[in-house]
């Protein structure tokens, strides 16, 4: 584990957390691309971890409620 | 869970440290329905035809407990997340079985939560899988892993699991989200 794959692993969460607080797909869509700048790799990382399967979504786009049980 | 109880469980932990005798036999009693339940749990929604039973798997982790002898296991909850890798292997190894096997019956998945469901499959490979990715997450923030394995795989509430790794409820909620993506990235392909 290199100090960058580190770093880009807290970047993707960072980003990923900002990312289900958007309202709109296209909001978050901003977000993502404002967050990510010129760095492919990191959208590609950010892409990977929001387009799970089975990750519940609003009718929007954006993630739904809290995961598990109460 | 008692306190006294708990209490007690921390101070055996330390004698088996320090590599006094009989420390895991004592232990035993104390935490062996919370394994049980652990492994039940595990073992819900599995095929009715599956050769583990709970009983078997609480057995193992006992005795791989007492094949390590001392193990720094600081409290409670590191035991728990402890014993939760052991269980991780133990079905990690029957999946294995079955897969060397090539037929018969045995484990199709370990996750226990619908919210795993999309790596529902037919083949104990997507079990070492997942497990790979699990310890490939353990590189990058153990917590996290902990956090999907006390949830995930043993069953634990979101409350109890805060409560086991000390961690207010939102850092779990958020943990569990992030890990369930990341893993979800990680295992489907590219």
């Amino acid at each position: 584990m290199t100090p960058d794959e580190q770093k880009r692993f807290h970047q993707v969460e960072e980003i990923f957390h900002a990312a289900l607080e958007t309202i709109t797909g296209e909001a978050r869509e901003a977000l993502i691309r404002e967050r990510c700048g010129s760095d492919k790799g990191l959208r590609t990382a950010v892409d990977r971890s929001a387009c799970a399967p089975r990750f519940p979504r609003r009718p929007n786009g954006c993630r739904a409620s809290a995961p598990g049980k109460p | 869970m008692q306190d006294s109880r708990q209490g007690e469980i921390t101070e055996l932990l330390h004698r088996w440290e320090e590599g006094e005798p009989g420390v895991i036999e004592a232990l035993a009693p104390l935490v062996y329905d919370q394994l049980r339940g652990i492994a039940e749990a595990c073992l819900r929604g599995e095929r009715p035809e599956h050769t583990l039973q709970p009983t078997a798997v609480v057995n193992e982790v006992f005795v791989d407990l007492l094949r390590m002898r001392r193990v720094a296991l600081n409290d409670r909850a590191h035991f728990f997340t402890f014993a939760a890798q052991l269980i991780r292997r133990i079905l990690i190894d029957s999946a294995r079985k079955t897969k060397t096997e090539k037929r018969g019956v045995g484990w199709r998945r370990i996750p226990l939560d619908a919210e795993l469901a999309w790596l529902d499959g037919d083949r104990g490979e997507e079990t070492l899988d997942l497990s790979a990715a699990l310890n490939d997450l353990a590189e990058f923030d153990a917590n996290k892993t902990r956090t999907v394995e006390l949830h995930y795989f043993l069953g634990c509430t979101v409350d109890e699991t805060a409560e086991i790794l000390e961690v207010s409820r939102s850092t779990v909620e958020r943990n569990l989200r992030f890990s369930l993506a990341w893993l979800g990235g990680r295992l489907r392909p590219a």
